[in-house]
């Protein structure tokens, strides 16, 4: 059952007005079901691991959603890569480093942070931020429109 | 009217009075971004009537605080760039205060690398366009922060694509560019470096916000 609320005017919208709209129309466990895949595609494709992602990643699986200490630790995982990525930027600029090095930190920065938006309690705000990292993350909304519309109508059915 | 006497005075031309219906529609265009979206007839009209004499707005006179020169250039520029000196006044304001406000959404932790600009071109009817840009890699609307993103799906603002190791500035001047338009003023929400100080010169806009000299 929709919960009603909108997410139209959310960030998602911008990227993919197909997944915004899809996004309107879910329950809550559709919509906790579109983000987990959102930002599960995005951590593989940008091989991002670690211990802080796993434990999120067990987390997001198990349903606990909200503050807690994974939620912690994946925050401190992010504003990390959010450094190296920043750092990476004045270095390509100053020709010490190359675009690719700095998409690749740039890619696992966002889809970190997908993951750390799929862990929010409230799970419009969840899927609306999630999905749009994971695009960002991404960058190719042929990988992640189809998988996440797809878990939408598994949850439902 | 002293006051407008006064900048009449200065410019050597005759502004248009202020008006306050206009004035409550600009701020309220230039709050929402409504008249800078990609493409509603009725939200440029704010801009449009100013430069069509229709009552339009030099709201209080007073010099944009980071602007190109004072008001000797910003006649100098108008004239330079062909519009009235109330539509140049008006679009280095509404990129500066658009700045301004892309500057309070940008996620606090972020605020000191990340930049947003703000370019606003003119069409060949004559009707002022409004991009933003940031200074992180941007493809298809992605890769804005969270708080900014919402902004700019609530206002429509066209969102210029670029890489990560290209200045906000340089992407907003290439956006007017690639859209045709002529470049009339950019704004950032943090100091101009030099390097964009120089492009923004060479594409013929003015700069609405502040600039700040090379590390020595």
């Amino acid at each position: 059952m929709a919960t009603g609320a909108t997410v139209m005017g959310g960030g998602l919208s911008l990227v993919s007005p197909r997944l915004a709209a899809a996004c309107d129309e879910a329950s809550e466990p559709e919509l906790r079901a579109m983000a987990e895949v959102g930002c599960r595609l995005a951590v593989a494709r940008s091989e991002l691991n670690g211990p802080e992602v796993a434990a999120a990643l067990a987390a997001l699986l198990d349903g606990r959603f909200g503050a807690g200490p994974e939620r912690e630790s994946l925050a401190g995982v992010v504003d990390g890569l959010d450094k190296e990525a920043f750092d990476l930027q004045d270095a390509v600029e100053e020709g010490r480093a190359t675009e690719d090095e700095y998409v690749e930190v740039f890619h696992r920065a966002r889809a970190a942070t997908s993951l750390l938006w799929a862990l929010h309690a409230d799970p419009r705000t969840a899927v609306d931020n999630a999905l749009y990292e994971a695009i960002t993350a991404v960058e190719d909304l042929r990988v992640i429109e189809p998988p996440v519309l797809a878990a939408r109508a598994r949850q439902s059915g | 009217v002293a006051a407008r006497r006064f900048f009449e005075a200065l410019i050597g031309e005759r502004c248009l009075p202020i008006c306050a219906r206009t004035r409550t529609e600009w701020e309220g265009r230039s709050e929402n971004g409504e008249f800078a979206g990609s493409d509603p007839p009725s939200s440029a009209s704010a801009l449009h009537s100013v430069e069509n004499g229709g009552g339009g707005a030099v709201r209080g006179l007073g010099r944009i605080v980071g602007a190109d020169g004072g008001v000797k250039a910003l006649s100098r520029n108008a004239k330079r760039l062909g519009i009235r000196v109330e539509v140049l006044y008006a679009a280095q304001r509404h990129a500066a205060r658009l700045a301004a406000t892309l500057a309070e959404k940008i996620p606090e932790a972020s605020r000191g690398y990340v930049t947003m600009a703000v370019g606003v071109g003119r069409d060949k009817a004559g009707v002022l366009r409004t991009v933003i840009a940031t200074s992180e890699r941007s493809t298809g609307g992605g890769g804005l922060r969270s708080g900014v993103r919402e902004f700019v799906a609530k206002t429509r603002i066209p969102v210029a694509s670029g890489e990560g190791g290209v200045h906000a500035e340089v992407k907003a001047l290439q956006w007017l560019k690639d859209q045709g338009l002529q470049p009339v003023s950019i704004a950032a929400t943090k100091p101009i470096c030099v390097k964009c100080v120089d492009a923004i010169g060479r594409s013929g806009a003015t700069r609405a916000t502040r600039w700040r000299q090379a590390p020595r």
